[in-house]
């Protein structure tokens, strides 16, 4: 880095070197046909290296300059202002592997990777602007491989100080940023395994400095660490601020470590880490200088703690097995193979450790009668052990001997071993016998010698050192032994058991003091004890007389006569106690306690007292209180005289003490004075004086801890106050008076009534009164008045106050001022209230809008209400409907699309798709099915519904049956069809007579012009006709179309009348063709116009007479089909010609007729059909075909039974 | 002009009046004698598909025009046609419609179903009797037929 040239003075040597290229490319340029960019200034006054530039001698420098630029270890790049390529230096083209021509006249990113262009032209612009001069950037070698670079970049100026270009010294840092990234991998990875070994890990900082102590700091710590080492948070603190008490080992091994570079592993653990044990691993990390140190470390307390009982277990065995008196052999189950004996064995049985291992009892020849040994497995066999079997063994030199064998199964998970025991009871056995004998004598001296001591009347002991072995009754009562059993202890402690002690002092006797010991040492003692009876707890004062027992010149026990003196020493201790008790009293009084005479000296005192005046309790004695303290005899000096006077005691006489206390300070006395008689009618005085400076200072700090509380409770925002335990108010703090703008006086005991808002006052009183009779929490919400006359929201609340026998001696209580959020509450309340309103606003509408709405919730599309009237098309209820989501609504409605075919899928319904999609759905028209099956066509509108955050909350979809409007759309289509059907038949069949007119016409003309008669007439005819035709036409025409226009009223006229008149219409032609009418319908009423229904009729029995073809005996019916369920058919059924089935369409058509011959226009079916409908029915007919007859079938409105 | 005495012609007219009038036209142009005169569209089904009165072919011998009114009863014109231009031979036979109604959707639907020529009857007659001799002239001189003289 430091070898390298400052960019700065690069930068203008390189300016210069550019300047010469542009002189060397301008001589160049003018010999080749160049097309780089040339630079036309050579002097500028802005570059004062340029200004000394000899512009006539740029030889030299040029050389030298070029040199510098080629040989430079930056690239050297530079671009003209549209960042072109127009200088790039050798070291460049070496870093990017391109050739100089390769990269002249390229922009940078062409040299770019796709992902760093955008960034590269947004950093060339930067340039431009000046805004940068320093960067990393990526690029592509030539041969594809990545280059990041370090460019740093200035601009280039010409002599107007326009900006020319941009200069580059471009560094290839590609290595370092590869390490780079490549470090940070590595580091990633040590921090993901710091994070992750259940090892405690941690790295430390050694500070190793001369005069201070070592300490080490944590650099890092995994959170096993904290974990095991119990140290939270270590993370940069040091260990001895963390545990000062850390032990210096640790200091110690972790320096070597750092500064050795020797790793180490150790275990450590103990009492000073908490009885925990740690396996660790210290190594050096880093350089040596940073003294860091690695420590890898395992919590091994549970384990070490494992081992250290097992250890301890085999310890205790094994020990316990060497020392036993016991003969022990461990020996292995399965064939009595000896591992172990203990040294009791090799007494025993001679035989040694060495000898007995590896050999079995059998070997040894342990057994004399092998069955002990059959007997022995036997029972080990059952009981699993044996206890206590008295069996023979021969030693190792044959010698017999009595043992008591025992012995235990011990299971390891190594082997399963047999413990033998084996118990030497030979000498036992042999001293048995002899002991017996001496016993027996041994009871026979012992009753002689009871019956002596017996007798007499001191209490009579008689013993050894351990214990005394006989005593009479008086000896027993004397010490409240209950028996002899009670004395048979060693000396030493039965001294202890009855408390013998010396009787003035009161020690307790040492044992070797104890007269009965010394007698056993063959002294002869007469002193005075005190004992403490067993029996009673009471001291019993003896006088012991104890003497030696001497048989054959040898000690061997003591006597002891002992006499109670009990009674004549308490007399004695009484009078000396009461003495003592007094001067104790005076001694230990925790007041100060002083009795003087009549000339006011000391007789006793306190042990206080005397340190005033530097005495002790014996030196005070005699010293007078004038001498000592004239100050406090001048005090208290009437007062002692007047008590000794008058006999009047004063008590509980306040006054601050003459003298300071003993710390200095000022104290507080309370004291007494009272007489105190002193024997020859001589008069003391009694001081009692107590110091009560601790209350005072207490009083003091009381006050003082008030004057807190009010000063805080006089600054907290809220108001406060204090009530008596009957709830009358005693304290408000100032903020409750600058609030209200009142008094003490104003507000004390119940005044606060006066500021409440009259509608809360009473509810609050009675609340606040019940909560302080019952000792409850209190709590209220009430406005105040405030001194501005505007009432304030408060929560008020009050606490008792107890004291320590739990009995409320106060309230305390608290206002505060929660307006705001009252505000906010009412707010809440009126849009909750809004809320209601609209939903019941809802309900109305749902229950009276003549249109089907539904509601549904987002996302599931789950119905939420059905508007009544769209329950009443799908006839389903609220309950029904409520709840079903979208996937069912196809199934649950029978939803159609349009064509009434296809069944809608859930998705494409307007519904779901304003409540899943948010679209609003307009005018689509969909099928419903209804209960009964009928189909209903519903034209929707959809929308989605949204909540406040404009999220689709829900979906709602109007609908309405348009079965109507269908019905309506399709009669006006058919009506159009008709209608234009009729003009068309009008424009043609009227036309039709016109053209014979207008013909037949220009032939009469002729006719009449060629005199030929026949043919006029002919022509006459013809017209004549066509007029005729017309003329009906015209006529017909204007009938029908009055059909269903100016009318009469409908009215009910019976199916009898309408015949008859309609049968006297066509009367005619009826009896020209002896047409037979039979009427075989019931009696009906119909209800529509009386004159249409006449012409109904009229037409269909003339065009059933007139088509009777060659039937001889013609026969019209006229009858109904009444089926009680359906709606009544009439029928007019003839026995005529019948139709032709293929002229069915053309029937009804206007002015068409079947047979061009027949009579008429051919009007009267579209008449007949036209009546009909006016009359809302249908007409239809059938016909078996040619000659075998017609029946008409038609419906109209409102035709009944009139029997009915 | 030979062949005219081999042109046979189908009319099929529902109007008397208009038959009449039209035949005196045929008759002037000298075109009557080969003239087969039918009243409606069944009549003229009948004819062609030798059915009903019909059935002997004998006495039903192809045209070689038809010349058809659109307003006929029974079976209508425009019927008679689609039953005409759905036949493979019948469809060889030039079909011309000959009627009052100048409606647009009584052309079209001619058109549609393959009529050869659409005729409106004039009011004047001159007009309708220059309109029957150019007729004549054209379907019956100038015009050429698909087939030779078989005419069965």
């Amino acid at each position: 880095m430091d070898n390298r040239v400052s960019p700065e003075l690069l930068i203008s040597e390189l300016k210069k070197e550019i300047e010469m290229l542009k002189q060397e490319l301008a001589v160049a340029c003018a010999e080749h046909d160049h097309s780089l960019q040339i630079y036309n200034n050579n002097a500028t006054g802005q570059n004062n290296i340029n200004q000394e530039l000899p512009e006539n001698a740029p030889g030299n420098h040029n050389h030298l300059y070029r040199s510098i630029v080629e040989t430079a270890n930056e690239g050297i790049w530079v671009f003209d202002v549209n960042c072109k390529t127009i200088f790039v230096n050798k070291r460049t083209t070496e870093i990017f592997g391109y050739g100089k021509d390769e990269m002249l006249g390229k922009h940078p990113w062409d040299f770019m990777p796709p992902e760093s262009i955008d960034a590269g032209k947004i950093n060339f612009e930067k340039h431009l602007q000046g805004n940068i001069n320093r960067y990393e950037h990526l690029y592509k070698r030539k041969d594809g491989s990545i280059l990041w670079t370090n460019i740093a970049a200035s601009l280039l100026f010409d002599a107007q100080g326009k900006v020319e270009g941009v200069l580059n010294m471009i560094t290839d840092i590609t290595k370092q940023k590869l390490t780079e990234q490549a470090l940070y991998e590595s580091r990633e990875q040590y921090r993901l395994l710091f994070d992750s070994i259940d090892e405690g890990y941690c790295v430390i900082e050694m500070r190793i400095e001369p005069g201070k102590p070592l300490d080490y700091r944590f650099i890092e710590v995994n959170q096993a660490f904290e974990e095991q080492s119990t140290l939270a948070d270590a993370k940069g603190k040091w260990m001895r601020e963390m545990r000062p008490d850390h032990e210096e080992t640790w200091f110690e091994i972790y320096r070597d470590v750092a500064l050795t570079g020797k790793p180490v592993r150790f275990e450590l653990g103990g009492r000073a880490l908490q009885n925990r044990f740690f396996s660790l691993y210290a190594f050096r990390i880093g350089t040596p200088e940073q003294r860091r140190v690695a420590v890898l470390f395992k919590d091994n307390t549970a384990q070490k703690a494992l081992e250290e009982a097992l250890r301890e277990n085999e310890e205790k065995f094994s020990a316990a097995f060497r020392v036993s008196p016991h003969a022990l052999i461990l020996s292995k189950i399965e064939d009595g193979t000896i591992i172990e004996t203990n040294n009791a064995f090799n007494a025993l049985f001679g035989w040694s450790n060495q000898e007995a291992l590896g050999k079995s009892t059998i070997d040894l020849n342990l057994y004399k009668n092998p069955d002990d040994r059959k007997l022995a497995i036997k029972i080990l066999k059952r009981d699993e052990r044996v206890n206590n079997l008295e069996i023979i063994v021969r030693d190792k030199y044959g010698t017999e001997k009595l043992i008591v064998l025992s012995i235990e199964l011990i299971h390891t998970k190594k082997a399963n071993l047999m413990l033998s025991t084996f118990q030497d009871v030979t000498e036992q056995k042999k001293s048995d016998l002899k002991i017996r004998e001496l016993l027996q004598l041994s009871e026979r001296r012992t009753a002689e010698l009871t019956a002596v001591i017996e007798s007499m009347p001191e209490a009579v002991y008689i013993g050894n050192k351990e214990g005394i072995t006989h005593c009479n009754q008086v000896a027993l009562k004397m010490l409240g032994a209950a028996s002899l059993e009670d004395l048979q202890e060693r000396i030493g402690e039965l001294g202890k058991k009855f408390n013998i002690r010396w009787p003035h002092s009161g020690t307790p006797l040492h044992e070797n003091e104890l007269q009965f010991s010394r007698a056993l040492q063959g002294e002869t003692v007469i002193e005075e004890v005190v004992a403490t009876n067993a029996q009673t707890g009471k001291d019993v004062y003896i006088r012991a007389a104890d003497a030696p027992i001497i048989v054959n010149g040898e000690i061997i026990g003591a006597v002891a006569i002992n006499s109670d003196i009990t009674e004549r020493k308490e007399a004695e201790e009484a009078l000396r106690t009461s003495e003592a008790q007094l001067d104790a009293f005076f001694a230990n009084s925790p007041a100060i306690l002083n009795l003087v005479d009549g000339n006011f000296c000391y007789i006793n005192t306190d042990k206080v007292t005397p340190t005033y005046y530097g005495l002790t309790r014996e030196t005070i004695k005699g010293k007078c209180v004038p001498d000592l303290s004239p100050d406090f005899m001048d005090q208290t000096g009437n007062v002692m005289r007047h008590v000794i006077e008058t006999g009047e005691s004063i008590l509980n006489e306040p006054f601050e003490s003459p003298v300071p206390g003993r710390n200095g300070e000022m104290a507080y006395w309370r004291t007494s004075f009272f007489r105190v008689p002193l024997g020859d009618e001589k008069w003391g005085v009694g001081v009692i004086g107590i110091e009560v400076t601790d209350i005072k200072r207490s009083e003091l700090k009381l006050s003082e801890s008030e004057k807190r509380f009010h000063t805080l409770a006089d600054n907290i925002s809220q108001f406060a106050w204090m009530a008596d335990v009957n709830g009358s108010i005693f304290w408000y703090n100032k903020r409750w008076y600058d609030y209200t703008g009142t008094t003490f006086e104003e507000m004390k005991g119940w005044g606060w009534t006066k500021i409440h808002h009259p509608d809360h006052v009473h509810r609050v009183m009675s609340n606040f009164k019940k909560a302080i009779d019952k000792g409850e929490n209190w709590e209220d919400t009430f406005p105040i008045r405030g001194r501005d006359n505007v009432y304030r929201w408060y929560l008020s609340r009050a606490l008792p106050i107890r004291n320590e026998n739990n009995d409320i001696i106060r309230w305390f209580g608290t206002n505060t001022d929660i307006t705001e959020q009252k505000l906010a509450e009412e707010k809440l309340h009126a849009a909750l209230l809004e809320a209601e309103e609209g939903k019941n606003t809802l309900n109305t509408l749902m229950e009276y809008i003549p249109m089907g709405i539904t509601i549904a919730d987002a996302p599931d599309v789950n119905i939420r209400m059905v508007s009544k009237y769209g329950q009443g098309i799908l006839e389903k209820s609220d309950e029904e409907i409520a709840g079903i989501p979208a996937p069912e609504h196809p199934s649950k409605w029978g939803i159609y699309r349009a064509d009434g075919l296809t069944p809608a899928t859930p998705e494409e319904l307007p519904l779901s798709r304003a409540t899943m999609m948010g679209e609003i759905v307009k005018n689509e028209e969909w099928i419903v099915t209804r209960k009964d099956g009928t189909l209903v066509p519903i034209l929707c509108n959809a929308a989605p519904i949204l909540n406040n955050d404009g999220k689709v909350a829900g979906g709602v979809i109007g609908w309405q049956d348009i079965a109507d409007l269908k019905r309506i759309e399709f009669e006006m289509k058919q009506r159009n069809e008709e209608l234009t059907r009729f003009i068309y038949t009008v424009s043609h069949d009227l036309k039709s007579p016109l053209v014979t007119i207008k013909m037949f016409t220009t032939y009469l003309r002729d006719d009449i012009k060629n005199n030929e008669k026949v043919e006029q007439e002919n022509d006459l005819n013809y017209i004549e006709n066509a007029a005729d035709k017309m003329g009906k036409l015209l006529d017909e025409l204007l009938e029908l179309s009055r059909i269903g226009r100016k009318e009469q009223f409908k009215t009910e006229v019976s199916l009898e009348v309408i015949i008859q008149n309609a049968v006297d219409m066509v009367a005619g032609r009826i009896r020209e063709n002896n047409v037979e009418i039979v009427v075989t319908a019931p009696p009906l009423l119909i209800f529509g116009f009386y004159q249409r229904l006449i012409q109904l009729f009229q037409n269909l029995l003339d065009n059933a007479a007139k088509f009777m073809g060659d039937q001889p005996a013609p026969l019209v019916e006229i009858g109904a089909i009444t089926d009680k369920s359906k709606e009544i058919i009439l029928f007019v059924r003839d026995n005529g010609s019948g139709i032709d089935p293929r002229y069915h369409d053309k029937l009804f058509g206007l002015f068409e007729k079947l047979d061009p011959a027949a009579e008429g226009t051919g009007i009267g079916l579209a008449l007949v059909k036209r009546i009909v409908e006016v009359h809302n029915g249908r007409i239809w007919f059938t016909s078996e075909g040619s000659g075998k007859g017609t029946t008409f079938y038609f419906t109209l409105e409102k035709i009944k039974l009139l029997n009915n | 002009m030979e062949t005219r005495e081999l042109s046979l012609i189908l009319y099929v007219e529902d109007d008397p009046a208009h038959a009449a009038f039209t035949m005196r036209f045929f008759k002037k142009s000298y075109i009557d004698n080969n003239i087969i005169h039918l009243p409606d569209g069944q009549q003229a089904l009948d004819y062609l598909f030798y059915q009903g009165n019909y059935s002997d072919k004998e006495i039903a011998p192809r045209p070689q025009l038809i010349l058809l009114d659109l307003r006929l009863p029974k079976v209508d014109g425009l019927e008679v046609l689609k039953r005409i231009k759905s036949d493979e031979i019948l469809r060889c036979i030039p079909t011309v419609i000959l009627t009052t109604s100048e409606a647009e959707i009584d052309r079209a639907k001619a058109y549609h179903n393959y009529v050869n020529s659409y005729l409106i009857k004039p009011l004047d007659i001159t007009k309708f009797s220059n309109m029957i001799e150019s007729f004549g002239l054209y379907w019956l001189n100038w015009n050429k037929y698909a087939g030779g003289d078989d005419t069965t």
